[in-house]
């Protein structure tokens, strides 16, 4: 374990975010707010601070000739993000508005896509802030490594294993034969929905500072808000079509996006996962307008709109709501909660279980069923016109069983806490696959205000272990993975 | 479809089924025939449909393909199913729809009971016959028909390369007769312990052929916690422990005097840990919140911890009111389920060890990607397309659980009451719904207690010869293969 190789780019990414911090002091300049002003250059100055001393341990240290092992791209890319998470919770604590844990929390769900808020009232806080909280989404959205890889010349050919380490779905595959190519191609499609949709939202209505802050969280998505009540005072339906439009668009592979560039259109009809995403969409709506419809008696349209938003918004993992889901019928709250299980495609911002593992469970079981029948059958799993090995089909159905582990543990240790069991559940699912809101207590208008400090840390560990998908986390606590000597 | 073979062996299954009324009808002769019209109908019914199939199937073939195994094992279970139904169908005190419910509750030794709580004793005695009999056609099942079917979940593991399954007759009947003596064995001597605890009349048989088949249920007749006395939870306790194990297992042990088996043990030895850690954790924290004295709350813990994780449900005290976290292990616990080779439901320990030790490996392998790991249980280490099967089997069994859940929200009740409601039926618990919400199935509209025998159903058949049916027929209709 090259500690010192560590230090060196760990020293880079300080650097990085003290850069990224430099948006909302400049806001904070523009509309004149001395504290947050203040705050933010104080930030800025400990990044340069720890990039220093960073630094010093590794110095000398030619970044991209020496080269890493599988495990210091894990450290990198876990580590990362905790100090990520660190640097970025600390704005939230000088401005005094929060304890620090729930600084701490926030910044984690503001980095993990989750976007839970603990914060009671978010409208009295300074717009420099409400910013940062937004950018902390967007920039967790596509992955600080990610961006990192773009922007930054220096990586060369190590960056693999960081790429792979935070890269979600199961087959970790490339499009361009350069990392640092992939990282730019993602990182300009990103950059352009994000334009896209602000410019959108201004044309639906909204200001330029909600406008801008709402569409990083929604390509991000993430879900967080500048108003308490999300969206819903706008009460606009142009402005949820255009939410909705751009939340499936988020929920697509960017991977798929960065082939269609350069292949055309095509390739997005061609791509098998996201089009079962969509019908799944789809099928959902159709089961939950007819239960509200007959159900709840809720009118036509009404029922068109608030299912089509809330269908897209849970299934994207991106949690806007503009209606009490909590009180919809029990069918229709256990359709939502599986589109929070199942999450978006592999590849995108969204998080959840993956519909591409999904799928590739759904074909394990048929090829079971079909050599159980003729033996003697040879039978290969497809997926995007692709045969899947089936190392990485296991790979699918092993992530699947930790995934529900994980959620039973911590629905546990939640109830244990005091929580209620159906909330616990539901807040387990929820976080673990980045979404956002749960039912009861922290129910579809609640936040994370309300669960007790051991529970909020917990779904901190737990928001880590969703977006960087459980194994890597779980890696970086084993005390085998720190030891100094090469070898095992 | 195999004719001759399916009426054989549905014929020779009618028969036993025929026989078991004999137990119902002398206990109304002994009350003075009440109520025996419903099982003298019963009777000439079943024992005419047995008659018909014996004779026409007496010329089959000797081997069951994968095809027939798949129709026998849904044919079968339905046919039981319908049999069960009979009595109480006839008595006319049951419509046809909860008739049917009743039947496969006690089938599926699920222990969900529609039964009016003044019933007369021998429609309870029925249940408890038919819940007996749900449980040794589960274990013939097993270690007859379910290997071809199932796409080896775990099996193999669990019976080693000793015990192998075959798709002739003769060798099946072998091992079912094994098997069951094994499970009248236990029930046997349930039965005189409980007798010996302080039951009377045909008591110790029904709470015996209740316990082992792990049906259990309400406690109607006030066995357990009655005048304080323990001795009967004690018996249940020791006959649930008991019921745990592999019962082949149990046979071979005996007849070859091995007692230090260890592949078989390894399963054993977890499920107790798990008994001994979850019944400590959960004694310490009911004294703690005030709930009852030390010793009450080390009996009532275990009692229960064992009777979740066995599947049966029998309950001594108002669960509704432990606390949150004492009700969530127990309903986790329904889901683990006994060792291969036991009545009980849920996912069985063997395959809850491999899927724990493929997560460990897993982790070491983000360190070491190409490195090659063996998941070793016991003694022998599993082959990995077992291990790909084993996994599959998880997802199908949390999707179909989940499917169910949904199935039985439309019923009108909350989400939460449907989720308690599904474990019950899936895991053959039935207590389940105790722990959760307050509703019984008594309530619910025809059409979801008809989806509910359903689900109920393919949780003893593994789900999976559900699916292999499904496609035979797809693929026959397409006319393909």
């Amino acid at each position: 374990m090259n500690f010192n190789l560590i230090a060196a780019i760990l020293s880079t990414m300080s650097l990085t975010a003290g850069a990224a911090l430099a948006a909302p002091f400049l806001l904070a300049v523009y509309y004149g707010e001395p504290m947050g002003g203040a705050d933010f250059l104080l930030v800025m100055l400990i990044c340069l601070i720890i990039s220093f001393e960073f630094k010093r341990r590794g110095r000398n240290l030619n970044p991209e000739t020496t080269s890493l092992v599988v495990r210091e791209g894990i450290a990198i890319t876990g580590l990362g993000w905790i100090l990520m998470s660190l640097l970025g919770m600390l704005p939230y604590l000088f401005s005094g508005y929060m304890t620090p844990l729930d600084c701490f929390v926030e910044s984690v769900s503001g980095f993990s896509g989750t976007g839970a808020t603990v914060i009671e009232d978010v409208e009295v806080l300074p717009r420099s802030m409400l910013l940062w909280r937004s950018l902390t989404n967007w920039i967790g959205g596509l992955g600080i490594i990610v961006i990192f890889m773009a922007i930054l010349p220096q990586m060369g050919r190590n960056a693999m294993y960081m790429f792979r380490a935070e890269s979600t779905g199961p087959t970790k595959d490339r499009q361009l034969p350069r990392i640092r190519d992939n990282a730019k191609a993602l990182f300009l499609i990103y950059v352009a929905f994000t334009a896209a949709c602000v410019l959108t939202y201004m044309l639906c209505g909204l200001g330029w500072f909600s406008a801008l802050n709402h569409g990083l969280t929604t390509i991000a998505t993430g879900g967080f808000s500048i108003y308490n009540d999300g969206i819903n005072v706008y009460n606009n339906p142009a402005l949820e079509i255009c939410m909705v439009f751009f939340m499936l668009l988020s929920s697509g592979s960017f991977a798929m996006y960065v082939v269609a560039w350069r292949k055309g259109w095509h390739v997005i009809s061609q791509n098998t996962e996201f089009r079962i995403y969509l019908i799944l969409n789809v099928v959902a709506v159709l089961f939950i307008i007819s239960d509200l419809l007959i159900e709840m008696g809720m009118g036509v349209l009404d029922a068109l709109r608030y299912t089509i938003f809330h269908v897209a918004s849970i299934s994207s993992t991106t949690a806007f709501v503009t209606y009490d889901f909590d009180s919809w019928p029990a069918f229709s709250k256990g359709i939502l909660l599986l589109l929070m299980f199942m999450g978006g495609c592999a590849g995108s911002t969204a998080g959840g279980l993956k519909i591409s593992r999904m799928v590739l469970m759904v074909k394990m079981l048929r090829s079971i069923v079909q050599q159980k029948l003729h033996p003697q059958m040879v039978y290969q799993v497809k997926l995007n016109g692709q045969v899947v090995p089936e190392e990485v089909l296991f790979s699918a159905a092993r992530f699947f069983f930790a995934y529900v582990m994980v959620d039973i543990i911590f629905a546990a240790f939640m109830i244990f806490d005091g929580i209620p069991m159906v909330e616990a559940v539901s807040v387990a699912v929820s976080t673990l696959g980045s979404v956002g809101p749960g039912f009861g207590l922290e129910g579809a208008m609640s936040t994370y205000a309300l669960l007790p400090p051991a529970s909020k840390a917990f779904a901190c560990i737990v928001m880590f272990l969703g977006r960087l998908e459980i194994f890597t986390v779980i890696a970086l606590f084993t005390p085998e993975f720190w030891r100094r000597r090469k070898g095992w | 479809m195999n004719q001759p073979l399916m009426m054989y062996l549905l014929g020779r299954a009618s028969v036993v089924m025929t026989a078991s009324l004999l137990l119902p009808l002398a206990r109304c002769a002994y009350d003075g025939w009440v109520g025996a019209g419903a099982f003298f109908v019963s009777f000439l019914l079943m024992g005419g449909a047995s008659a018909v199939l014996v004779i026409e199937g007496r010329v089959h073939k000797r081997q069951l393909s994968v095809k027939d195994a798949a129709q026998f094992i849904f044919l079968f279970w339905t046919w039981l199913a319908f049999f069960g139904m009979l009595p109480f169908l006839c008595s006319g005190q049951m419509e046809l729809v909860p008739a049917l419910f009743e039947s496969v509750s006690a089938v599926t030794t699920t222990g969900v009971s529609l039964l009016p709580a003044d019933a007369p004793y021998v429609m309870w005695l029925w249940r408890g016959v038919l819940s007996w009999l749900g449980g040794a056609a589960f274990l013939v099942t097993f270690v007859t028909v379910l290997p071809q079917v199932s796409g080896c979940f775990g099996m193999t593991l669990a019976f080693r390369r000793s015990m192998f399954f075959s798709s002739m007759l003769k060798p099946m009947d072998h091992l079912s007769v094994q098997i069951l003596g094994v499970y009248a064995g236990i029930t046997i001597f349930s039965g005189i312990l409980y007798a010996l605890s302080g039951l009377e009349g045909l008591d110790p048989l029904l709470a015996a052929m209740l316990t082992t088949s792990t049906a259990g249920g309400k406690d109607v007749f006030n066995w357990f916690g009655a005048d304080g006395n323990p001795w009967p939870e004690c018996t249940a306790a020791l006959t649930m422990l008991l019921v745990c194990g592999n019962l082949l297992r149990y046979w071979r042990t005996f007849q070859r005097r091995e007692f230090g088996d260890y592949y078989g043990n390894a399963e054993m030895k977890f499920f107790l840990s798990m008994v001994v850690i979850f019944g400590s954790f959960m004694t310490m924290h009911l004294w703690h919140s005030g709930l009852y004295d030390f010793s009450t709350s080390m009996q009532q813990a275990f009692f229960h911890v064992l009777s979740f994780a066995s599947t049966t449900g029998f309950s001594s005290s108002i669960i509704s009111q432990w606390p949150d976290s004492e009700r969530f292990f127990l309903f986790l616990l329904a889901f683990v389920g006994g060792c291969m080779g036991s009545p009980t439901g849920g996912l069985k320990v063997m395959r809850l060890i491999v899927l724990f030790k493929l997560v460990a490996i897993e982790v070491r392998r983000t360190l070491h990607p190409h490195m090659i790991a063996n998941v070793v249980v016991g003694q022998e280490s599993v082959p990995a397309k077992i291990m790909g099967r084993i996994l599959s089997f998880f997802f199908l069994y949390m999707a179909a659980f989940f499917l169910f859940v949904l199935v039985l929200s439309l019923s009108g009740s909350s989400l939460s009451e449907a989720v308690g409601l599904a474990a019950s039926g899936f895991t053959s618990l039935g207590s389940s719904m105790g722990l959760i919400g307050k509703e019984s199935f008594l309530v619910m509209p025809d059409a979801i207690k008809i989806f509910a025998c359903l689900f109920m159903l393919l949780a003893r058949m593994e789900i999976f010869a559900f699916l292999l049916l499904v496609q035979i027929y797809f693929g026959e209709v397409r006319k393909k293969w």
